[in-house]
């Protein structure tokens, strides 16, 4: 149960830097992608299951506060935590080159299909330059925060864990 | 938990079929916001309020720690003066400059007086960088509804898209879903103006549909026109940066520089009744002017 609070003010606390500091920091009007960091991390911490759930959920609140529709940053963002988390009793987790490498490639195809399920098919097709304006600046903006939030939710996770062990022992 | 876990290929696939529903579903009926927008509302908006408003106090600190050396000049000055004087003036300051943000908001109230106007703070921006729509502190309690015009130092800033109980997401006139009929002021020639995924980043929007005999040049001003059922006419949008013929030459568009500075706002004006309400009487002088 503090596992559910602890991640869910986490959630909270990442949407309101997202729409509120970050725009502060733009570089070439392009921000990082923190929700999807967020989301990408836990699930290589915590496995699939934890990464779809945590993704749908972190999604869904998007969705409500700055969505166009409903669903969409859901649906992606649990589509992220499930396949991030797929590999993850295969690497060591204290290792950094796995979260960036995850990231690198979940941002790139996290945005990707944002564009194929929202804009494509309002007739906007010129992907190129979307790629080199948007999907580009921001995947190479959210690689270089990877590190910190990474740590932060690595040490988190950590702590939830040392208490959770420490309960079952108790009960 | 463990049949959860067996089953979890199986259950995300349902959940993506689910969320592939409500997004059809919302994109058609675009939607009222629920009981469950509006607690998430309440719960963000507070919250998203008080950071803005400590980025905007730690951002004045690191202004004035930029200008360390003239602060240094000054102090030596004022330590002569009487020590009131300069909480005086400090306080006054402050003031100042907030004054001065408020009166190019006024300056736009006086522009359009015909129009019953309400201010409110920006809270926050969208997180993707896909849309350039804000979000406002005030909403359904202040009387806000969708399709409400607003305003920013300058001119025309976009409308309201839906609004919550206490706050109310405004969609820009650069984002790719707004679309708005313009008009030359000069040369009176038609046009929309849309925003553009690709010239949204740089914090420009186009106009098409214009006529290859149409006589708009670059450096127009361009206001909205008499056309719309959403947007008064007569409100200053921005100026025409560059005119280019379309591939098949039938229309030209041009690239367009909004009058207001989109990525940079932080209080605006909403004009607080919609358009489509003003009695027609007072519409007509409106276009008339």
């Amino acid at each position: 149960m503090p596992r559910v609070l602890i991640m869910f003010a986490v959630i909270f606390l990442t949407l309101t830097l997202q729409s509120t500091a970050l725009s502060y920091i733009e570089i070439i009007n392009v921000k990082p992608n923190l929700p999807l960091l967020l989301i990408v991390s836990y699930a290589h911490l915590r496995g699939d299951m934890g990464g779809a759930a945590f993704g749908f959920v972190s999604g869904l609140l998007q969705d409500l506060l700055f969505g166009r529709v409903i669903g969409l940053y859901a649906m992606l963002g649990m589509i992220a935590g499930y396949i991030c988390g797929k590999p993850f009793k295969d690497f060591y987790k204290e290792n950094y080159l796995i979260p960036i490498f995850l990231t690198g490639a979940a941002c790139v195809s996290y945005e990707f299909l944002f564009y194929v399920t929202y804009f494509l098919f309002q007739g906007k097709v010129r992907i190129i330059s979307y790629f080199g304006r948007i999907i580009l600046p921001e995947t190479m903006y959210t690689l270089v925060v990877t590190i910190p939030v990474y740590r932060f939710i690595y040490n988190i996770n950590r702590r939830i864990e040392n208490h959770e062990r420490f309960t079952r022992k108790l009960f | 938990m463990d049949v959860l876990r067996k089953r979890l290929g199986k259950i995300i696939i349902i959940m993506i079929v689910l969320c592939v529903i409500t997004i059809i579903v919302t994109r058609e009926y675009r939607f009222r916001p629920n009981l469950l927008d509006n607690a998430v509302g309440y719960a963000a908006t507070p919250l998203s309020g008080a950071a803005s408003s400590v980025i905007r106090w730690v951002g004045g600190v690191f202004d004035h720690f930029g200008d360390i050396n003239d602060i240094r000049a000054e102090n030596t000055k004022l330590r002569e003066r009487v020590e009131e004087l300069t909480t005086e003036n400090k306080r006054l300051k402050l003031v100042e400059e907030e004054s001065e943000k408020l009166t190019s908001l006024l300056k736009i109230d006086e522009k359009y007086p015909e129009y019953p106007k309400t201010g409110a703070r920006l809270v926050a921006r969208d997180t993707s960088n896909w849309f350039s729509s804000f979000i406002i502190d005030k909403g359904e309690n202040d009387g806000f509804t969708e399709n409400l015009v607003v305003l920013a130092p300058g001119g025309l800033a976009g409308r309201i898209l839906k609004a919550g109980d206490t706050y109310s997401e405004v969609l820009s006139i650069i984002d790719s879903a707004s679309s708005v009929s313009v008009q030359s002021a000069r040369a009176g020639d038609l046009g929309v103006l849309r925003g553009d995924l690709e010239l949204m980043k740089d914090g420009l929007c186009r106009m098409d549909y214009i006529d290859v005999n149409a006589r708009v040049m670059e450096g127009d001003e361009l206001i909205t026109s008499r056309l719309s059922d959403i947007f008064p006419a007569g409100i200053t949008v921005g100026y025409v940066k560059e005119i280019r013929m379309d591939a098949r030459a039938l229309v030209k568009y041009a690239i367009v520089r909004p009058a207001v500075d989109i990525q940079s706002i932080d209080a605006v004006m909403v004009i607080s009744e919609p358009y489509s309400s003003f009695d027609p009487a007072s519409k007509d002088a409106l276009t008339e002017e």
